[in-house]
């Protein structure tokens, strides 16, 4: 029986490395491994079956790794590959030395079990949970208050409010009031606008937005209150600055 | 003799390194994507607003500007008080860019001194704005407010962008500077 280089008789217990012309007689035990591996070339023979045939000839201090070594240093370092090891399973012959045979970039087979593999990934995704909890997570982005407002002519006008934290309860019903104040508006030349109340109630922004096709338009207003609130959007108002129309 | 028992076909197992290496990479590229990002300087903006003082006639005082400069490594915030053109005041800010908060999209500064000049109403500003002043012309090594700046809405092609500052809450629409 051929292996890359070498020629192994079986009946003989003698592998011959035809290359460098080197020949080794084999112990019994020896022969006996290598003859499971090539009985059963291209499949995995467990580390069980060639330990059983090793104590099959009354030797129980010989071991698998080392007698395996030894056939693959006769074999040489071109044919060496040839027998596999498969992790936790066996050994394998394999018909024909593969080229570029590396553990690092072996193909995605027979590297590890099933088990393992999802134990490290099951690992990997605790340490991906970890990390995403360990990130700060976004703060407060979106307006407190959102809402869609239905002019008279049939426009929809977003308006966007930002308040504190402390702002929201007692601004919430005025902010209400504004909505109202421009569903009564017979025009609203705007498509969203934007409202908040300074921290100390003293300034309120008020923000124009409109969207169009090729542009966009901002206004933007700053207003001193005399009380604080946003009592002063009213219709009269809102038509003063060009709010609606 | 040869043994029926633990001969098999290989069973099917998984390389992880590849996918390791892969992982690896897309870890570092992340990292520096957000390193880059979280390390870009604040753009410059030039902001306008129409200033009212009245809220039932909406009588205007003329306009409030906020111009976000850099100036050697500070941020400065420039307030101006305009009207009919003439610059009646203004309200210097220097501040240290803390970083940015890529997730909220919010630049964090550290103010330390402010300047006004002219005769700019003080309650024109914002109350932590005054404390900060008369604070610092008080104590002028104590006096530092870490506040932020929010970027709402950004759009590169128009040139424009919307600002919410915090704690003051106040919102703007800005130009941004090239």
């Amino acid at each position: 029986m051929q292996i890359g280089s070498c020629w192994f008789d079986a009946s003989q217990q003698e592998l011959r490395n035809q290359a460098s012309n080197q020949d080794w007689k084999m112990a019994p035990y020896e022969s006996e491994v290598l003859s499971q591996l090539v009985q059963h070339r291209g499949q995995v023979v467990s580390n069980q079956a060639l330990q059983i045939a090793i104590e099959q000839h009354g030797e129980t201090e010989a071991s698998l790794l080392a007698i395996i070594q030894k056939i693959r240093s006769f074999l040489g370092k071109e044919h060496d590959s040839l027998i596999e090891t498969v992790s936790d399973q066996g050994f394998l012959l394999h018909r024909k030395t593969s080229s570029n045979q590396q553990s690092l970039l072996d193909r995605p087979k027979r590297m590890i079990p099933y088990g393992r593999y999802f134990a490290i990934s099951a690992l990997t995704l605790a340490i991906v949970a970890l990390m995403y909890n360990a990130i700060g997570h976004a703060d407060f982005f979106q307006p407190h208050f959102q809402h869609e407002v239905v002019t008279q002519q049939g426009k929809r006008v977003v308006l966007h409010w930002y308040a504190t934290d402390e702002q929201e309860a007692q601004l919430q019903e005025q902010v209400n009031g504004v909505a109202k104040v421009l569903q009564s508006c017979r025009i609203v030349p705007w498509t969203s606008i934007l409202l908040a109340m300074s921290h100390d109630q003293h300034i309120a922004s008020v923000l124009l937005k409109s969207e169009m096709k090729e542009s966009e338009h901002y206004k933007n207003i700053k207003v001193m209150l005399d009380e604080p609130g946003l009592s002063f959007f009213n219709k009269e108002w809102a038509e003063e600055v060009g709010a609606c129309e | 003799m040869s043994s029926v028992l633990g001969v098999s076909r290989p069973q099917p197992k998984f390389s992880l390194w590849p996918m390791f290496f892969t992982a690896f990479f897309l870890l570092w590229v992340c990292l520096g994507l957000n390193h880059f990002a979280a390390s870009r300087d604040i753009p410059e903006f030039r902001c306008n607003a129409e200033l009212l003082t009245s809220n039932l006639l909406g009588q205007s005082d003329g306009e409030l500007l906020l111009n976000i400069n850099h100036r050697n490594d500070s941020v400065v915030l420039e307030y101006l008080h305009r009207v009919e053109g003439n610059i009646l005041g203004s309200l210097s800010l220097t501040s240290d860019l803390l970083g940015l908060e890529i997730a909220s999209m919010t630049y964090k500064l550290l103010l330390k001194e402010g300047e006004i000049t002219g005769n700019t109403a003080l309650d024109m500003l914002p109350q932590n704005i005054q404390k900060l002043l008369i604070t610092h012309t008080s104590q002028p090594n104590q006096s530092r407010l870490p506040f932020d700046i929010q970027i709402l809405d950004m759009d590169k092609n128009a040139g424009y962008s919307v600002l919410r500052l915090k704690p003051g809450n106040n919102l703007w629409v800005c130009e941004i500077q090239h």
